[in-house]
């Protein structure tokens, strides 16, 4: 675990709500290491970057979502994974607690809502709870 | 539907009774599913005619025996009547009944017919001789008892010719009289009984006599042969002009064939206790009892038609609430689809401003892009309120918390202290759209304003005495004035937003300048939860 950057990956695959994210994390002084917004180039992008916290839409485009590529990315590289997701149906958010979420939000969502998250999820004591 | 139209010539093209027996279970799917009620039209007409021959044939066949004196039966008699009595009354009861539906003249006098038929029969008891006690005769003498029959058979076999007559005429009983024309046919037959009874009674001694012993007169002979010819004008009519238009009429040329059988051999063996009396006497029972022994036929495949009906009901109202409860669900789904889209479509609004506001030159300008995002905000988050409720009532104070941080947290001062104090109040999104919108304002209004170092902003919403949704907002700004404001557009502007959205709640804003600015906006209460 040690060997992940400290960078941060956005999957999102809308283009105007990722870059939202990219600045508003690059606000914060953190680096974005690149942006996916399918499945697969999540996870290429994961394993190629090593990122310590993936910011992960929980739909994507293409057929596997953010919850299939959460799995792959964790088991594979083991990255904090903060879902943010705009919907609060049952079946979705059960298929996220198959996962080990560091933390799920909801759009719309707000800056300070997204640092407090990373924050929570970077700091190694606890976990985030938004 | 054709089996129901042959019962009833009055059936409307719905499968319905005129008297509504099948309007709730008869349409047009079930009609093909359930059996048959009754034969074709054409059919039943084939068997009432190869049944009327038959029995005209056993009658002639009898009629070389009918004089044949057989032993004296006075006991028949109480068998027979109480035979007749219950079918025909009971006959002429579900035939009153029928009337109200198909509201016929013609139905209508064959129910009198044997309402008149089944009475008459106690009173043939009551007057034949050794029939209720031996050798005495209750009422009359022993020609009573035959003028009395002989009305009996006169009156049943007239009124049912003239239903026949009316049959063919088919008119109908306009249907706010039904029960008053039933009610007169009731009286009508009672005093035709009474006065028929009383003069084979009281005045039989003017009358000549129509028994000898036990055998009939001339006279008597004759009144059988004129019986016996409307009886047999009544089964021509019947088969050759009503044919199979109406079952009912249809099996009554069978009992006025039975009838007519039994007055046939009654001529022959002319006399009470011939084998033509005796059989005559089976046969009239015989013919009391086919209109009884279809109603109740009739009744069974009712019966049994109700239950294929109820379960073929039962098994459509199933399957259509799992098909509405499918169809529910997936609106349910296309519903809540349609408002995920919604948030989403929220947040890339303010990732427009957002994009916008970060390659906006002019502080002032980067700034009112910003406040535009608090604004939005609100919408957005009323929104995710209201989805989280499951489109109810939501707690307004986490609302109104989560709307103020948002406003400074899209602001550039640090430095000023904004406090949110707000009593629980569940309301709808109508409600906390426009509200939220207002404390935005509000504290953008402040926050304009050149506050101190160490600058407050105090939010508040609570009831007042009279129930009112009381918001206000307090600062401690310098001075009264908008010496901070770009121009006085921009303070007017904020002002009438404020007063309009006040307004919208049917609320009124006021303010009061007391070391800061304090706004104070009062709502009714029935506006919170609408």
């Amino acid at each position: 675990m040690n060997r992940l950057s400290d960078c941060i990956l956005v999957v999102e695959d809308e283009f105007l709500i990722a870059d939202l994210f990219a600045h508003e994390i690059e606000a914060m002084g953190r680096k974005v290491c690149g942006i996916a917004d399918t499945a697969q180039k999540a996870i290429a992008l994961a394993r190629e970057h090593r990122p310590a916290v993936v910011l992960m839409d929980v739909r994507l485009k293409g057929i596997e979502d953010g919850v299939d590529a959460s799995i792959a990315i964790h088991s594979a590289v083991g990255s904090k994974i903060i879902f943010v997701t705009g919907s609060r149906e049952p079946a979705n958010l059960k298929r996220i607690e198959l996962d080990h979420a560091a933390a799920v939000l909801f759009k719309p969502l707000r800056g300070y809502q997204l640092q407090a998250a990373i924050e929570a999820a970077t700091s190694p004591s606890r976990t985030a709870a938004v | 539907m054709s089996d129901i139209t042959a019962l009833y010539p009055s059936v409307d093209a719905t499968g319905v009774l005129p008297d509504g027996t099948f309007a709730a279970v008869v349409s047009s799917a079930d009609a093909q599913r359930r059996p048959d009620l009754a034969a074709p039209p054409d059919q039943a007409y084939r068997w009432i005619v190869a049944a009327v021959c038959l029995y005209a044939a056993a009658a002639l066949a009898m009629l070389p025996v009918a004089d044949l004196r057989g032993p004296d039966l006075p006991g028949l008699i109480p068998f027979f009547i109480a035979g007749v009595l219950a079918t025909e009354l009971s006959t002429s009861f579900l035939l009153f009944v029928m009337t109200r539906g198909t509201r016929t003249w013609s139905l209508l006098t064959l129910a009198s017919a044997y309402l008149f038929g089944s009475l008459m029969s106690v009173f043939v008891l009551l007057t034949f001789p050794g029939a209720v006690l031996t050798d005495y005769i209750i009422l009359g003498t022993d020609q009573s008892s035959r003028w009395i029959y002989n009305f009996w058979y006169t009156g049943f076999g007239i009124l049912v010719l003239i239903a026949v007559v009316l049959e063919i005429g088919a008119s109908r009983i306009r249907a706010r009289h039904v029960n008053r024309a039933i009610g007169f046919a009731v009286v009508g037959v009672l005093i035709a009984i009474t006065a028929a009874v009383s003069v084979a009674i009281f005045a039989v001694d003017r009358f000549p006599a129509l028994v000898l012993g036990s055998s009939w007169t001339k006279l008597d002979t004759f009144l059988l042969s004129a019986q016996l010819a409307v009886l047999i004008a009544g089964i021509g009519l019947i088969l050759g002009m009503l044919r199979s238009r109406n079952l009912i009429f249809l099996l009554m040329s069978l009992v006025l064939t039975a009838m007519a059988f039994s007055q046939i051999l009654s001529i022959a063996g002319p006399g009470r206790y011939t084998l033509g009396w005796t059989v005559g006497r089976l046969s009239w029972f015989i013919s009391a009892c086919v209109l009884f022994l279809f109603f109740m036929l009739q009744f069974a495949r009712q019966q049994q038609f109700l239950v294929s009906s109820k379960g073929a009901l039962e098994e459509r109202v199933a399957s259509r609430t799992v098909e509405l409860t499918g169809a529910v669900k997936q609106r349910d789904l296309l519903l809540r689809e349609l408002h995920h889209r919604v948030k989403n479509k929220m947040q890339m609004v303010d990732a427009l401003l957002a994009s916008q506001a970060r390659y906006t030159g002019g502080a002032d300008a980067r700034q009112g892009l910003q406040d535009v995002r608090s604004r939005v905000y609100v919408l957005a988050l009323a929104h995710q309120q209201m989805m989280q409720s499951g489109f109810g009532t939501f707690d307004i104070a986490p609302f109104l918390r989560q709307l103020t941080d948002n406003v400074l947290a899209n602001r550039a001062e640090r430095s000023v202290e904004l406090t949110v104090e707000a009593s629980p109040l569940m309301v709808t999104i109508d409600f906390a759209a426009p509200l939220g919108l207002l404390a935005t304002e509000l504290i953008i209004d402040s926050l304009d304003h050149s506050l101190p170092r160490g600058g407050r902003i105090a939010l508040a919403l609570r009831r007042n005495i009279t129930e009112a949704v009381v918001l206000t907002v307090s600062d401690n700004r310098l001075a009264a004035g908008t010496e901070i404001e770009a121009d006085s557009n921009r303070a007017a502007h904020r002002m009438r937003t404020i007063r309009g959205l006040a307004a919208q709640l049917d609320g009124a804003a006021t303010e009061r300048y007391s070391d800061g600015m304090h706004i104070e906006i009062v709502i009714p209460t029935q506006e919170a939860s609408k």
